[in-house]
This record gives structure tokens, C-alpha cells and sequence, in this order.
């Protein structure tokens, strides 16, 4: 079986006198560098955010009153683990409740014979939907004054806030990628208005439509995985420098996944958009 | 112009193997039979007058002629046609016994590559050297590089410019561009060739050597057909002349319609 690139014939027209092109294709380049950035950036803020939902949705503290008794305390616990939704309830050790009063209260002031209420750790299903309401009114029936303490009310503005910036980020990273792209099919669609008539005397001289083509997005490919590489080059510098304050550590893969489709996909859009602009243009000669 | 240029025999075997030169389009040895077949071709471009009207003309494999005609009187258009470049509004074509209307883009294609053509405007492209100019036709039609490395200096050396092979285009002057576009048009030892004004940007003696070099070449077995609005140059040879005046074939000595 014939493998037809092998036998494409060499129609080599050198662009490297072409100065425009390249000028022309160091706009989607500095684009697609600043949506690696935007794309890194995004990453980062979405495992922000994920974090945060997770150590939302995930902790909450009980508080019993310092004169509860064991029982009560025991009663209390016992509520709280047969909860659906609730993972995990524990009674922090008075060592642990001194070591987390301490920053406040400095390390002279005699805890243990403070009247510091007892503090239990809950970890919470981030899916289980509890009715926190129903919850509360058991707990203080088995240990009056014990209080609920959930966090989530005073930190939703905060999570909003990430989750607007993840979607105004993403939103601008798929505009910057679209203007990227477009202005790469302009700089091919000037490059191939300049080479009209190469294109047209290849065809008046017998190349075939497949072979033309082949021609022109070959060099589209080599140009757009150029402006790519220079993007990508950039973008790791940037990511690597020393003082780069990053949301994403440099060792992360998808880091580094960014980085190689910067590299790659312009170069894949130039080389479909030649072709496709070829052949078109060839659709319109005998 | 030194020596006699003998062609690339090994040129069209390349063609074969790339596009089915020759034998594949039924174009060797046609003794007889008409090269190219206009048959009542008329062509009219969008909203303007008819710039050709029933157009009837035959070329014999072997023929040498030359088409004449004031500027403007269709010329191009009528070898824009027999080169596949345009299609005829209405009428018939037969290219080496084909109907290229019939046939699919890579067989046009195909066809193509057996024509070589004389653009009056030179057609080179400015960022290759001379030499990978001419070298065009031969690398579409599969030639290997050193096959190309052998030929192109013997051509170019025929045609009086060997000295220019490395050097582009916008250095060169009006007649040596068009001694490269012919260079390129007659590299593959075409079948048929069709020269757009070849000696329209060349001194009188000049032109009589690159008439000389065609001849040479349909001495080789190419069909050739000449455009020039010289009527008096054509004059000159020995050749037969057909005249196109406003989009009409007419007879050359009696100066009616053919």
C-alpha cells in the first residue's frame, strides 16, 4: 500500500524572507502565553476553591458548656455519631484545647483552671444534606447551652467571591483562546492572500489539490507550533522563576499539560486552517 | 545560445510513476488524431460581452503554430482554455482525446502536467532561486533531486543563462525572466506548449533564438502553439498562423472568418 506523504512531491518556497508572517504570528503567540498563564491561574483557583469547599463542608466544632457533665457529654456524642451525614465526632483532649487557646491567652494563664468549654472536632459528609435545625434542638435537649458552631454562614460571601473570580477567569481565558485563534486563521488567511499566485501557478502546473495544500500547511504547522513553542517557553520560565508566587507548584502535571498544548494546539489550528483556506481557494480554479 | 538541448528522456518516466504520463491518457502515439479540439468554444465572463465566439480549432501532435491577434482580441483567454486554466461557456474541449470536463480534478491535474505554459507576465515566484523556479514542474511531477541537479544546468545553459541559476527573480532582467519562464514551461518536455507573448520582453534577436529554441523543441515532438500580437514578427517563419480579431477565428490572408 502506498503511503502518500512519502511520495508528496517537494514544493518548497522558502518563507523565510517572510518577515510578516512571523510578525503576523506573534500575536496569537503572546495570546496564547497569556491564556497559559490564565489557564495556570484558573488550575490553581479551582483547587482553591475545591480545597475550600472541602474544609467547609467538612468541619464543624460543638461546644459544650465547661460544667456539662461526662454523661451529658456522652449523650451528646452519641447524637452526633448517629446522625447520618455526620463522619466523625470526637472530644478534643484538654491538652489540644490548651494548645488552640494558647496564641490567645499566652502560655502563663492556668487553662485548666479556666472554665473553658469542652470542644468537639465533627467531620461531615460534604454531600449529606443534615438538618442542622433538628440537630441542635437534640443536642441542647441532652446538654443545654451546647452549641453548634457552622461556619459555612460568614464564609459564603468569601466562597462566592472565589467561585466569580473562577468563573470570571475562565470566561476571559475562553476569550482570550478565541481571539487567539482568530487572529492565528487571520495571519494565515493574509499569509495565503500574499501567496495567491503560488498558489494558483501550482495549479496551473499540474500539483495537485492535496499537494498544494499539503505545501501551505506544512508551513502553518511549523510557524503556529513556533509561535506555540515560543508561548510555552514563556509560560515555564514564568512558572519556574524563582520569584514567581505561583497558585500552582511547578511540579504539578497539569502545569505542564498547559504548557505543551500552548505548544501544540496553534500549531494544529494554523495547520486546519491552511488546509481548509487552500482548498477553498483551489475549489474556485478548474 | 550554445549547442541543441536533447530534453530530459528520464523526465517523463517520472511522470508516469506520479501522474500517468503519457500512456495513462491515452496521449502516445496519437499519430493523426488531434492533440487539442476546440469545438464552437465561446466564453463570456459575467455581465460583459462575449470575448470569444465559436472557436473551432484543431492541433495535429507535431503542429507548430502561431495565434496572432491585436491585444485585447482574446489571446490569453484562448490559452487560459486549451490550458485548463478557464472553462469554456459553452462549446467543447478535447485534450489528448479526453474530455477534461468529464474528468476528476487530480485527472485535470493530470493533463496539466503535460502542458507547459509561456505566462506573459513570467509568473516566477520571487523567493526561489532561478533554478528551483525552473525545477517546479519537474519536483510535481515526482523528478528526483539529482535528476533535477543534472538537468537544470543544461537547460539553462541552452537558453543562454546558466550564469543566472542561483540568483532570484526580482534581479533579473525582463528577458532573462522570460527565458526562465520558458525554461520552466519546456523542463518536462510537455506534450503541448502554449507561449503567452514569449518574445514580447525581448530585442529582435533574442526573440528570433527563443523562436529557434520552440522550434527546436516541436523537432522533439512537442505541439506548439505561439500567441503574439506581432503579426509581422509571425510573419517571419515558416509556420502556419491562425488570427483571432474580436473573439473571432479568422483566415490570415483572407482576413474573414475562418
Amino acid at each position: 500500500m502506498t503511503i502518500r506523504w512519502l511520495h508528496r512531491p517537494r514544493l518548497d518556497i522558502s518563507s523565510g524572507r517572510d518577515t510578516k508572517i512571523l510578525l503576523l504570528c506573534g500575536v496569537p503567540a503572546l495570546m496564547a502565553y497569556v491564556a497559559a498563564m490564565m489557564g495556570i491561574g484558573l488550575l490553581g483557583l479551582s483547587d482553591m476553591l475545591g480545597e475550600w469547599n472541602r474544609l467547609q463542608a467538612g468541619t464543624l466544632t460543638l461546644q459544650l458548656p465547661a460544667d456539662t457533665s461526662a454523661a451529658r457529654t456522652e449523650m451528646a456524642l452519641a447524637v452526633l455519631r448517629q446522625t447520618p451525614g455526620i463522619a466523625g465526632a470526637r472530644l478534643l483532649e484538654p491538652a489540644e484545647t490548651k494548645r488552640l487557646l494558647e496564641p490567645w491567652l499566652g502560655p502563663s494563664v492556668p487553662i485548666d483552671r479556666l472554665p473553658v468549654p469542652h470542644l468537639v472536632d465533627l467531620r461531615v459528609d460534604p454531600d449529606a444534606a443534615i438538618d442542622f435545625t433538628a440537630l441542635r434542638q437534640k443536642l441542647t435537649s441532652v446538654a443545654p447551652g451546647a452549641e453548634l458552631e457552622e461556619r459555612r454562614a460568614g464564609d459564603d460571601g468569601r466562597r462566592a467571591d472565589l467561585l466569580r473570580a473562577v468563573r470570571v477567569l475562565g470566561l476571559g481565558l475562553w476569550l482570550v483562546a478565541m481571539l487567539g485563534a482568530m487572529s492565528l486563521v487571520l495571519a494565515i488567511w493574509s499569509h495565503l492572500a500574499r501567496h495567491q499566485l503560488v498558489i494558483e501557478l501550482l495549479h496551473r502546473l499540474g500539483a495537485d489539490d492535496g499537494d498544494i495544500a499539503a505545501r501551505f500547511q506544512t508551513q502553518a504547522l511549523l510557524l503556529g507550533l513556533l509561535g506555540g513553542a515560543g508561548a510555552a517557553v514563556a509560560g515555564a520560565l514564568t512558572v519556574i522563576w524563582p520569584g514567581y508566587s505561583g497558585l500552582l507548584p511547578f511540579a504539578d502535571w497539569r502545569v505542564w499539560a498547559v504548557v505543551v498544548g500552548v505548544a501544540l494546539v496553534p500549531g494544529l489550528i494554523a495547520m486546519a486552517a491552511a488546509r481548509v483556506m487552500v482548498l477553498r481557494r483551489l475549489a474556485h480554479m478548474p | 545560445m550554445p549547442g541543441v538541448w536533447t530534453g530530459s528522456p528520464g523526465v517523463c518516466q517520472f511522470a508516469v510513476a506520479a501522474s500517468g504520463c503519457g500512456a495513462g491518457l491515452g496521449i502516445a502515439g496519437v499519430a493523426g488524431r488531434a492533440l487539442v479540439r476546440l469545438e464552437h468554444i465561446g466564453k463570456r465572463y459575467d455581465g460583459r460581452a462575449e470575448l470569444l465566439h465559436d472557436i473551432s480549432l484543431a492541433l495535429e501532435p507535431g503542429d507548430f503554430r502561431f495565434l496572432t491577434g491585436a491585444s485585447g482580441a482574446g489571446k490569453t483567454t484562448l490559452l487560459n482554455i486549451v490550458s485548463l486554466a478557464e472553462q469554456p461557456s459553452h462549446g467543447t474541449l478535447s485534450l489528448f482525446d479526453s474530455d477534461p470536463a468529464t474528468l476528476s480534478r487530480a485527472a485535470r491535474a493530470s493533463l496539466r502536467r503535460q502542458i507547459g505554459v509561456v505566462f506573459q507576465d513570467f509568473r516566477l515566484i520571487d523567493e526561489l532561486s532561478v533554478h528551483d523556479n525552473v525545477a517546479l514542474p519537474l519536483r510535481i511531477a515526482g523528478a528526483g533531486e539529482r535528476e533535477i541537479r543534472n538537468h537544470i544546468p543544461e537547460l539553462l545553459g541552452w537558453l543562454g543563462i546558466e550564469d543566472r541559476i542561483a540568483v532570484r527573480p526580482p534581479v533579473l532582467s525582463a528577458g532573462e525572466k522570460q527565458r526562465v519562464a520558458i525554461a520552466r514551461a519546456i523542463v518536462h518536455r510537455p506534450e503541448l506548449l502554449l507561449a503567452d507573448e514569449p518574445t514580447g520582453h525581448v530585442d529582435d534577436e533574442t526573440a528570433l533564438l527563443l523562436v529557434r529554441v520552440f522550434e527546436q523543441l516541436n523537432a522533439l515532438g512537442t505541439t506548439v502553439l505561439i500567441a503574439s500580437h506581432d503579426t509581422a514578427f509571425a510573419e517571419r517563419f515558416d509556420h502556419p498562423r491562425v488570427h483571432l480579431a474580436n473573439g473571432v477565428l479568422v483566415d490570415p490572408a483572407a482576413g474573414g472568418p475562418q
